[in-house]
This record gives C-alpha cells, structure tokens and sequence, in this order.
C-alpha cells in the first residue's frame, strides 16, 4: 500500500525563535506546507481548517502540554488518527516509551539541525507507514 | 541542477540571516533571565520560578539550534537548578538565591565568547 504523500504539517510550536527556523527548514528545504500554532489551544482551533497530514508537537508547552494537546487532538474528528510526531529534548528511554504508548508516530530530539529536519520527519513518517 | 544549487544557496542564507538576528537578541534574551531571577532575589514570589523556568527551557533549546552550544549549556544548568526548585516547591532561601545568581553569572559569562 503505497502511503499518503505528505504534504501539509502542522507545527505546534510555543517558542517563537524554534518556530520561525523550523517553518523556515520545513516549507523551503522541505516543500512542506506548514502550518504554525503557538499553542495547544492554537492547535485545536487550526487543525481542522488545515487538515495536516503530520502535526509536530512540542512536548513542554506552558499551559497544556504536548501530551495533553495529542490527547486533545484524538477527540478532533479530523485529528483523531492523524499521525503526531513529538518535539522533546527530554530523551531518556522511559520517556520515549512513554510517548509511543500516548500513540506519538516518533519523537525529534531537540536540539535538532535545521538543514536535516525535513529528512528526519520524512524518515519517521515512512517508518510509521511500513 | 543550477537552479537547485541556487535555491539550496538563498535558503542557506535565510537560514543565516535568521542566525544573525538570534545572535543580535540573544543579550536581550539572556537579560531577561537576569531580570527574571532578580526579580527573586528581590523578594519576588516563589510562583515567579514559573516564569524563569520558561526563559530558561527557550533559551536552552533555541540556542542550541541557532549554534551557540556555549549559551545552551549554561542555560541547561540553569533549568535543571530552576526545575529542581520548581518540583520541591520550596521557597527561595539565601543560600539557593546565592546558587542562582552563580548560574545566572555562568550563563551572561557565555556572552562575549558569542560575540566573537
């Protein structure tokens, strides 16, 4: 079964200066459309408007946290299984079990390159697809 | 081919403008720390670590991916100080405001070794 090509990305994004590099690696280096949300309650609100094949989310947000805004996003008819790529610098083996079994479809550790990040998410989207 | 180098070049340079212009508000970035932890020092409430550790996370990771490993690392040790008051919930003693100011001294310490 050939996977859905991505195309559209929804960057959910609380720090302005990862925003603004991120987008920039995402939509020119990768040819992604993107999507930017500075909040979980962003998030929500823009979601199902841009219908994102991907949502990248930071996992520490003030307010609600990444975790918390995936859950969010499952109650979302058109979020509800659309894949989540987790954000984090907070890589330690536990806290990535822990974020497989919330149903993330892979993490980004942070820091991350910025001229890689296109191939990265390329990587884990079709690793999540095989 | 030529075209593609020439896009790979200009996005090359976006990202580099981007770089310069985090390099120029990084002393305002790490003043906000300072101003965040005098705050405590001056007897702000211990809800305002809240706020410092909020600074201090942002500078940690976005320093890290603009390249300036320096900044991140004394911003890192900065957090894991901060987060450690954060989770004991305890208030800002002399001896723990004494520590932070240390950090705080260790993270603006970074910024001439930017500047070159």
């Amino acid at each position: 079964v050939t996977p859905r090509r991505l195309e559209r990305i929804l960057l959910v994004e609380d720090d302005p200066d990862i925003q603004v590099v991120a987008s920039l690696a995402l939509s020119k280096l990768g040819g992604f459309a993107v999507q930017v949300s500075g909040s979980a309650t962003e998030a929500l609100r823009a979601a199902p408007g841009f219908a994102p094949d991907l949502i990248l989310l930071d996992v520490m947000m003030p307010g609600m946290d990444g975790p918390a805004t995936l859950a969010a996003l499952r109650e979302l008819p058109a979020t509800a299984a659309t894949p989540i790529i987790f954000m984090t610098a907070k890589i330690q083996p536990h806290e990535m079990d822990h974020y497989r079994a919330l149903g993330s479809a892979g993490v980004i550790a942070k820091p991350f390159d910025p001229t890689t990040l296109p191939q990265k998410v390329r990587d884990l989207w079709r690793e999540h697809h095989t | 081919m030529a075209r593609r180098r020439k896009e790979a070049r200009a996005h090359d340079s976006e990202l580099q403008a981007l770089r310069a212009r985090y390099h120029a508000e990084l002393p305002g970035k790490v003043g906000a720390v300072e101003e965040a932890a005098a705050a405590l020092r001056e007897g702000a409430p211990a809800s305002e670590l809240g706020a410092l550790y909020l600074l201090t996370h942002r500078l940690r990771g976005s320093a890290a991916i603009y390249g300036f490993a320096d900044v991140s690392n004394a911003a890192a040790g900065l957090e894991v100080f901060v987060a450690a008051a954060v989770e004991a919930a305890a208030p800002c003693s002399g001896p723990w405001l004494d520590e932070l100011r240390a950090h705080v001294t260790h993270l603006t310490d970074t910024l001439p070794e930017v500047e070159r």
